[in-house]
């Protein structure tokens, strides 16, 4: 059994006609036409109706679940390629679609093609009509046409023409060129692999909203239908007159658009104003955390802070909120909002897996209110009154707000909703990770590694080896004097760098800041006293090779030694100087 | 070859003195300086810098070692076959730490196996005398670095030895801090006569002579202008002169406040020199003069008058 691509999926001609859907595709001809990418998943019929006599009754206008859908963003959209249906919220009768909405779409399952031509429009009957030998035999529908269709109708002035926003047109017909029952899109395959096509399983055609559009009712979403018992060679030699169609195409008018046949399904919806009409979040994205530096004898002659005066600390950052309510030019002043500042646990690289202490009193990663309210003014807009001011620690904030009215029509069922965030960090911070051939083995990251002093560790579990790319330079060259000063081949133990966005590195997980005063800026190392090897036991350093460690790493890459009872590596100075000018 | 052969001898004195040891013992080594001689090989058109570290008895910790900045311009191989050394090179075994625009040296130290030389990183070329350091009230002479670059002046880093700290802090808790933070705090910093790259077409020419060509017969990184200003209390200017490719050093002269100074330079065509003058309060003139050959065969002679003044 071979299988067939289709725009989408795979389907088999098995003799049982099974419906089959497969992922794989097979390989495309170069000469084979488009299809409908993600917007047709196509199958086989197995629901096709067989009359007792072997005639097939009649199908009418068979679509199954026709349906109004949203799609908020673009990954809600269906990728029947893939196996995904979407995210679809439904649109009810006079419901409002929002114009933020990625995609408002006719959505509907089955749409099956054949039968035979009923007795009348609403008949289970089979026209019958004797052949050329006199005898009975079922009349069968040659052409089927389902017209998917979003139009807008101005209801404030119905002499504005009816608006076309998206049109899809499905043909089926029962014999193409090598008498293959198939859907026009597809002839081209049906006719290649000698397959028949009856049946589509989805279907979505959307409209993307804009600007453009006025607000308010006025859309109508419809499915039409219509029949033929004439191919298109037969209807070419009827006589002028002879209707082709049933039902017969209702002719567009000055103000309205033409009616294909029968309307089989319609729905009446508004649309509204956005809901990202409403905005709020930080003036700054990110902000620094406060780094109070401990030995400002020696850093003050070098280290500059936000804005360019040379400090002996780094201030705290500090932002604002704002908010604004607009859309599409039109600007929505009074607009009363709540919103609320939400600490993301474990943000921040404070995961505190031993103390359980995942949650920062107040002042530690800053000092944002819980929650906030306020009113546009007469511009939209809101600066919020009060100013969030970093702590010592890094971390993030979920910034939530609504409202429950922007004082136009029409309103949406849930309040416009805004989300934002803010993160206190120092940007620029990235997760080393060696090469195998780097020389490095990375440790005190995980308790269970056997790596960890205690188990401390895994409050920050794997989340202490971030630094700037300049420092992943440093311990890159570092490795390298290990190895030649030391003249081994083992392994250079790097322990803590800093968390991923830096800030105060608690050790003992409970948001203290009196251990790693130095791990906060992304420039500082803590080299293991041993050498690690792949098998065996690490071996101990002994002074005297730490300290030879120590004097050619500063020589050869300008390494500085910060006193600890581990060996601690500070990048040069010059290079602090870069991350607080450039780096904020 | 030792370093008998020079043109000057340049003392060097810290520039400023870090931090102040808090907990930990005093690191100071104020008062080491480093001298500078240096010579130019005309065969194979390089300068070579002959450097002695002295450390006086009065430091509280060895050197642990000293670097001089030698960053350059423009990129350039890092290895030169014509430079002397007898330094393995890192960058022989493919681990080149530095920019490529540092400038490219010959290394040599007085015994390889009791000295680490190299270049590192930051762009400067660095020497250490293994286990334990250059200890106080001794002196460490024969470290030579040979360039094809002219000389100038370059700042120098002279670092004390941790070592003394290392027990102490090793021996320590987790957690235990220490002040000073680092051996860095007690670092100094000198000026020292090193390979330079100036940009040359933007050398001071000391006035406007005519023609046009002769007017390059001397050039000066150092002064930049004809006069200038000093601080109260300056008692010598490094003077940077480079000497047309074109001169007659047989011509040349050199007058410092009308007394003759000639036997200061050394003029050799195409090469730089770095010459100390002392100065005096007020107002000090030096005349240099040399002849030259101009492209069309022609001798001219670019006299060049500069003026310091000490405020």
């Amino acid at each position: 059994m071979a299988g067939f691509l289709s725009g989408d999926s795979v389907f088999s001609a098995s003799a049982s006609r099974q419906r089959e859907e497969v992922g794989a595709a097979a390989e495309v001809p170069p000469q084979a036409p488009p299809i409908p990418a993600d917007a047709i998943r196509i199958g086989t019929a197995s629901s096709l109706v067989r009359h007792p006599e072997g005639f097939v009754t009649p199908m009418y206008e068979r679509v199954s679940r026709p349906r109004l859908s949203r799609f908020r963003t673009s990954s809600d959209v269906p990728r029947y390629s893939e196996g995904f249906d979407g995210n679809a919220i439904l649109v009810d009768e006079a419901g409002t679609a929002p114009r933020s909405d990625y995609m408002i779409a006719v959505q509907s399952g089955y749409v099956t093609g054949g039968g035979c031509f009923p007795v009348a429009p609403d008949s289970t009957d089979c026209l019958m009509e004797p052949d050329s030998s006199g005898n009975l035999r079922a009349v069968m529908k040659e052409r089927e046409v389902w017209t998917f269709r979003i139009s807008y109708i101005d209801p404030s002035d119905p002499s504005i023409p009816e608006r076309e926003l998206t049109s899809r047109t499905l043909t089926w017909v029962a014999r193409t060129s090598t008498g293959r029952s198939c859907f026009t899109f597809y002839t081209w395959y049906c006719n290649e692999y000698g397959i028949d096509l009856d049946e589509i399983l989805d279907l979505y055609q959307g409209i993307q909203p804009d600007c453009s559009m006025k607000l308010g009712a006025g859309y109508r979403s419809q499915i039409f239908y219509q029949y033929s018992r004439y191919s298109i060679t037969e209807a070419d030699s009827l006589p002028p007159g002879t209707p082709i169609w049933e039902p017969a195409t209702n002719p567009a008018t000055p103000t309205r658009l033409a009616e294909p046949g029968k309307q089989i399904w319609i729905r009446n919806w508004k649309l509204g104003p956005g809901e990202n009409a409403l905005r709020v979040g930080p003036q700054s994205a990110i902000i620094n955390p406060s780094v109070p530096l401990r030995y400002p004898d020696k850093l003050d002659l070098t280290m500059t802070n936000v804005g360019g005066a040379t400090t002996t600390k780094i201030d705290p950052g500090e932002t604002k909120l704002t908010a604004v309510a607009t859309e599409c030019g039109k600007v929505f002043p009074g607009v009363n909002f709540t919103g609320t500042i939400e600490h993301v646990e474990g943000s921040g690289g404070h995961r505190h897996g031993v103390s359980n202490d995942s949650t920062p009193p107040s002042g530690r990663v800053s000092d944002a209110p819980v929650t906030f309210s306020g009113t546009t003014d007469s511009n939209g807009k809101w600066t919020s009154p009060f100013t969030i001011k970093a702590g010592e620690f890094a971390g993030d904030y979920a910034i939530k707000a609504e409202t429950a009215d922007l004082g136009v029509e029409p309103g949406v069922a849930v309040p416009f909703q805004t989300e934002s965030q803010l993160r206190v960090g120092f940007r620029g911070l990235w997760r080393l990770i060696p090469n195998a051939a780097d020389g490095i083995l990375m440790v005190g990251h995980d308790y269970a590694s056997g790596t960890c002093e205690t188990q401390n560790c895994d409050n920050h579990q794997n989340m202490n080896h971030n630094a700037r790319l300049e420092m992943h330079d440093f311990v890159g060259g570092l490795a390298k004097v290990f190895r030649k000063t030391l003249n081994t081949t083992g392994l250079m133990g790097v322990n803590d760098m800093s968390l991923p966005f830096g800030g105060a590195f608690d050790i003992e997980g409970t948001w203290g800041t009196g251990s790693h005063i130095t791990h906060r800026l992304g420039v500082d190392v803590d080299i293991n006293r041993y050498i690690y090897f792949a098998a065996g036991a690490p071996q101990s350093l002994t002074p005297d090779e730490i300290d030879e460690l120590t004097e050619e790493a500063n020589l050869k890459i300008g390494a500085r030694r910060i006193n600890e009872s581990s060996i601690h590596f500070r990048m040069p100075a010059v290079d602090i100087d870069a991350l607080l000018s450039g780096g904020l | 070859m030792r370093c008998t052969l020079f043109f000057a001898i340049l003392t060097s004195w810290p520039v400023f003195l870090l931090a102040q040891p808090v907990e930990l013992p005093s690191l100071s080594i104020e008062g080491t300086r480093i001298d500078a001689a240096v010579s130019y090989d005309g065969a194979r058109g390089v300068y070579r810098y002959c450097y002695t570290l002295v450390a006086p008895s009065t430091n509280k910790a060895a050197v642990g070692n000293f670097r001089i900045d030698i960053t350059g311009r423009v990129p350039r191989p890092q290895l030169d076959p014509d430079l002397a050394g007898n330094v393995a090179r890192d960058e022989a075994e493919g681990v080149v730490l530095q920019p490529p625009t540092t400038i490219p040296v010959g290394i040599t130290v007085p015994d390889p196996v009791q000295w680490s030389a190299t270049v590192g990183k930051p762009g400067w070329v660095g020497f250490r005398k293994r286990f334990g350091g250059i200890s106080p009230g001794t002196t460490a002479s024969e470290i030579i670095v040979e360039s094809k670059l002219p000389p100038g002046i370059r700042t120098a880093y002279i670092k004390p030895s941790g070592r003394i700290w290392s027990d102490i802090t090793l021996a320590s808790p987790a957690g235990t801090e220490f002040h000073p933070d680092s051996v860095e705090a007690f670092e100094i910093k000198v000026d020292v006569i090193g390979p330079s790259d100036p940009d040359e077409t933007a050398l001071f020419l000391g006035g406007g002579q005519s023609p046009h060509e002769v007017n390059p017969f001397l050039r000066y990184a150092a002064p930049t202008e004809a006069r200038t200003t000093l601080a109260p209390g300056t008692a010598s200017y490094r003077v940077v002169v480079f000497y047309g490719r074109t001169i007659d050093p047989g011509t040349f002269s050199a007058e410092l406040n009308g007394a003759t100074a000639t036997t200061l330079f050394h003029p050799i065509a195409g090469t730089a020199e770095v010459i100390t003058i002392p100065l005096l309060p007020g107002s000090n003139k030096l005349k240099l003069s040399v002849e030259g050959t101009t492209s069309g065969g022609r001798t001219g002679r670019d006299a060049d008058t500069l003026t310091f003044l000490v405020e």
